[in-house]
């Protein structure tokens, strides 16, 4: 499975967007909106590390798994994000996000219901030392 | 991503070419502030070469557009492709912000507006 292992530093998302987005031709995404929404996804999730998750990690990257599932009715891609801070309570934050006001739009959780938007499904879970945040689009 | 900044009257156009994201976003966010702090209260952004944005580049303008109405300043956008619409329409952005197809009717609405005010003033 094609792996990126990234700085927890933010100069690093366009390196990782253009992971995303040669791994994703690779696998057989024609679509660019498909492509769009995977680098969209993966890109506030990273953020969310390398800002408000960095004290708590504890090693000095994430890692980025990229793969492709398919079945006679579905072609999905799976995006798996590690990092080994604290767990975030992903889950929890479901976020009407138009019908949010301006002050609660600049709070911190934004960028998850973009996340959840753009996604078919997500999976966040957490183990002792480190969280998995798996990401899936049809394509 | 890059920033051309240009004048057209008091209104200022910036014309934002490449990525927009947490990164790039706090180089935005410093000259938008500059820009403001300068006494600029009307502003274009023209999206024409921006080929991404992030929620990090949504809140420097949600940011923007509340420091600019707390001093009757305005944000504009302009010439947004496809895929940064999106953005914009999912965060609900497209119901706060006014979003023109090109420029020139991005300015013509600024300038109407203060075409607006003058009748009301002579009347």
């Amino acid at each position: 499975m094609p792996q990126f292992k990234s700085n927890l530093d933010t100069q690093w998302l366009s390196k990782i967007a253009d992971f995303i987005e040669e791994t994703a031709h690779a696998l057989g995404v024609q679509d660019p909106n498909v492509i769009y929404d995977l680098k969209l996804a993966v890109d506030e999730a990273c953020t969310n590390i390398m800002t408000h998750g960095k004290k708590s990690q504890k090693k000095d990257h994430l890692l980025i798994q990229m793969g492709r599932q398919m079945n006679k009715q579905d072609r999905i891609i799976e995006v798996a994000i590690t990092d080994f801070g604290n767990a975030f309570p992903f889950q929890k934050m479901t976020l009407p996000l138009k019908d949010l006001s301006i002050e609660e739009k600049l709070k911190n959780g934004f960028g998850v219901g973009l996340i959840k938007s753009v996604m078919e499904k997500t999976e966040y879970k957490s183990f002792p030392d480190k969280n998995i945040l798996r990401l899936y689009k049809y394509f | 991503m890059d920033i051309q900044t240009k004048k057209a009257g008091d209104v200022i156009v910036l014309e934002i070419s490449g990525r927009i994201d947490a990164f790039t976003s706090e180089k935005l966010e410093s000259e938008l502030h500059s820009i403001m702090n300068a006494g600029k209260l009307k502003f274009v952004i023209n999206f024409e070469k921006t080929n991404y944005i992030s929620s990090s580049g949504l809140r420097v303008f949600l940011g923007a557009h509340k420091k600019l109405s707390e001093n009757k300043g305005q944000i504009k956008f302009s010439n947004m492709p496809d895929p940064v619409l999106k953005v914009f329409a999912l965060a609900g952005f497209d119901k706060i912000f006014e979003i023109h197809s090109t420029e020139k009717e991005a300015l013509e609405e600024f300038h109407e507006i203060e075409e607006g005010f003058k009748k009301q003033r002579y009347a």
